[in-house]
């Protein structure tokens, strides 16, 4: 059965994946919101890794450590906190309004207990199968989650951070955003895992576009296409004004590998999955800002708010970013237009 | 070595062992050599992946990467120069041939299916002379950093002349230039 095209949303949702882990995808996020932030937009961020690195990221430790202690509470503000109705009682999601860390930038913020929703994802799938409701209420939860907060917020975007796993969790998540994007570090292990990461995403769209049509005619359930937008080079460092010589060939190699490993295997069920031809693919290039990353994460600022750091690093770090946002406006545009 | 010393070799060292460990070692000579043809197609699809009529090839090693015919659309090159090292980056980068005569220059270029180039020598001569293209050993050619910069910023093509225009070479070590004075 191939799968059936859709058009993405207006005010559209993105994951920045990788399963790789430590490709930066959570740094990377944070300073995609505000970036986009600062080109006018709201944007709302759903910390979708149980290991809520994003919330860690965004909120003062102690903060959080109180947003966990009471998840399970009738006060409970985490991610968690919403979905549990469903997962525990199958009841409808709990409406939590999302925390707004700075003007035009909210959370959603994650939670450890939200590895025990990935648990049940994994069953949801197989009674989605068997056409059980319980299936598609469970591995549409999150969706209709962010559905409700986008919209109480106007969000003009949604970025979902998730944890370096192909779980059932990224499986719910991917099939629930409108484009992704993949965040590429420039080592060997890197380049490896697009090859991995391309055919699950046809994997889960293939097998989606097969479950979707077994829903009953008036259970909206997710599109299940999100489109590839490209990739961002993360993790080198600069030598004379380019890309030093023992990270090149790494560089060169996510190029041509985000082609054959991602767009092409995408492209094989639908060209429009990954839209454009080679050069489109590379969004940016997110060079190793060392010491402002640390800060940005210890202040939960963006790189180029930081306090410390060298002046001309935070500007580089703003030009980056705001480049890395324009790029992906653009294209999002060129594919929707 | 020859198949048949190949085959000798192999056999001798074989009797030598007890006929599971014989079993034990061909299957595990073939499973890395990568000749055990049986073992992709016996390999059964993921889980959660129940579905026979897949709409897509889901092999791992099929190889997907850009045609030169795809590339060459993607970078646009407009002049024969252009193509010349766009030609030159592709069967460095892709075709893993950093050194490489005029020939496989056309070659490439047919199977790209381009154009004829009116005369490649000339092309590929001036290409060198713009600094895309520097002699290699035995009459080879071979890429410059120029070059590789110079089509990786294509199709956009004002980033790639601003970068041709900014390019300085890498300067003379001082003891170089002693030695000559």
């Amino acid at each position: 059965m191939t799968p059936v095209r859709h058009t993405p949303r207006k005010k559209p949702r993105l994951a920045l994946f990788n399963h790789k882990g430590g490709v930066g995808k959570t740094t990377l996020t944070v300073n995609l919101a505000f970036a986009l932030r600062d080109l006018g937009h709201t944007v709302l961020l759903v910390d979708s890794d149980p290991q809520c690195n994003l919330t860690s990221y965004l909120v003062a430790a102690d903060v959080v450590d109180n947003w966990l202690d009471a998840s399970e509470s009738a006060a409970g503000k985490t991610i968690w906190s919403a979905l549990r109705p469903v997962v525990e009682a199958g009841k409808a999601i709990k409406d939590i309004p999302p925390f707004e860390r700075a003007r035009g930038v909210f959370l959603i913020p994650g939670d450890i207990r939200l590895s025990q929703y990935e648990l049940d994802l994994q069953q949801a799938w197989l009674d989605c199968l068997q056409r059980k409701i319980r299936g598609f209420v469970e591995t549409t939860a999150l969706s209709k989650l962010v559905d409700a907060s986008s919209a109480s917020i106007n969000a003009d975007f949604v970025l979902y951070d998730v944890g370096p796993n192909i779980g059932p969790l990224n499986r719910a998540i991917l099939l629930d955003c409108d484009f992704f994007i993949v965040p590429g570090a420039c080592d060997y292990f890197s380049t490896r895992a697009l090859k991995t990461l391309g055919h699950s995403v046809a994997g889960w769209i293939r097998d989606w576009s097969v479950i979707s049509q077994l829903a009953s005619t008036d259970f909206p359930v997710v599109a299940g296409w999100p489109i590839y937008l490209g990739y961002v080079l993360q993790r080198f460092r600069m030598y004379g004004g380019e890309i030093s010589s023992s990270y090149r060939e790494y560089a060169r190699q996510l190029d041509r590998r985000s082609y054959s490993d991602v767009a092409a295997v995408l492209k094989e069920i639908d060209q429009a999955l990954a839209p454009g031809s080679l050069s489109q693919f590379k969004l940016g290039q997110i060079k190793d800002f060392s010491t402002l990353a640390n800060l940005a994460q210890e202040q939960g600022l963006a790189m180029a708010d930081v306090n410390g750091g060298a002046q001309y690093l935070r500007d580089e770090a703003q030009l980056a970013f705001r480049e890395f946002a324009q790029k992906i406006i653009g294209r999002i545009k060129a594919i929707t237009k | 070595m020859d198949d048949s010393e190949a085959w000798s070799t192999i056999v001798g060292v074989l009797k030598e062992l007890e006929v599971d460990a014989q079993k034990r070692v061909l299957q595990s000579v073939q499973t890395f050599l990568g000749l055990n043809g049986e073992e992709r197609s016996l390999a059964s699809p993921s889980p959660i992946l129940p579905f026979s009529q897949a709409p897509y090839d889901q092999s791992f090693s099929r190889d997907r990467t850009v045609s030169p015919k795809e590339f060459l659309r993607d970078k646009n090159p407009m002049t024969d120069v252009e193509r010349v090292t766009c030609l030159a980056y592709y069967l460095t980068h892709y075709r893993d041939t950093p050194h490489f005569k005029t020939l496989e220059i056309s070659t490439l270029n047919t199977e790209a299916a381009q154009p004829k180039f009116s005369n490649t020598a000339v092309a590929v001569d001036n290409a060198r002379k713009l600094g895309y293209l520097v002699p290699a050993t035995k009459g080879n050619k071979q890429i410059t950093a120029l070059g590789e910069k110079f089509v990786e910023l294509l199709p956009d093509r004002d980033a790639a002349r601003e970068a041709v225009r900014t390019f300085r070479p890498r300067k003379r070590s001082k003891t170089k230039k002693s030695r000559k004075e």
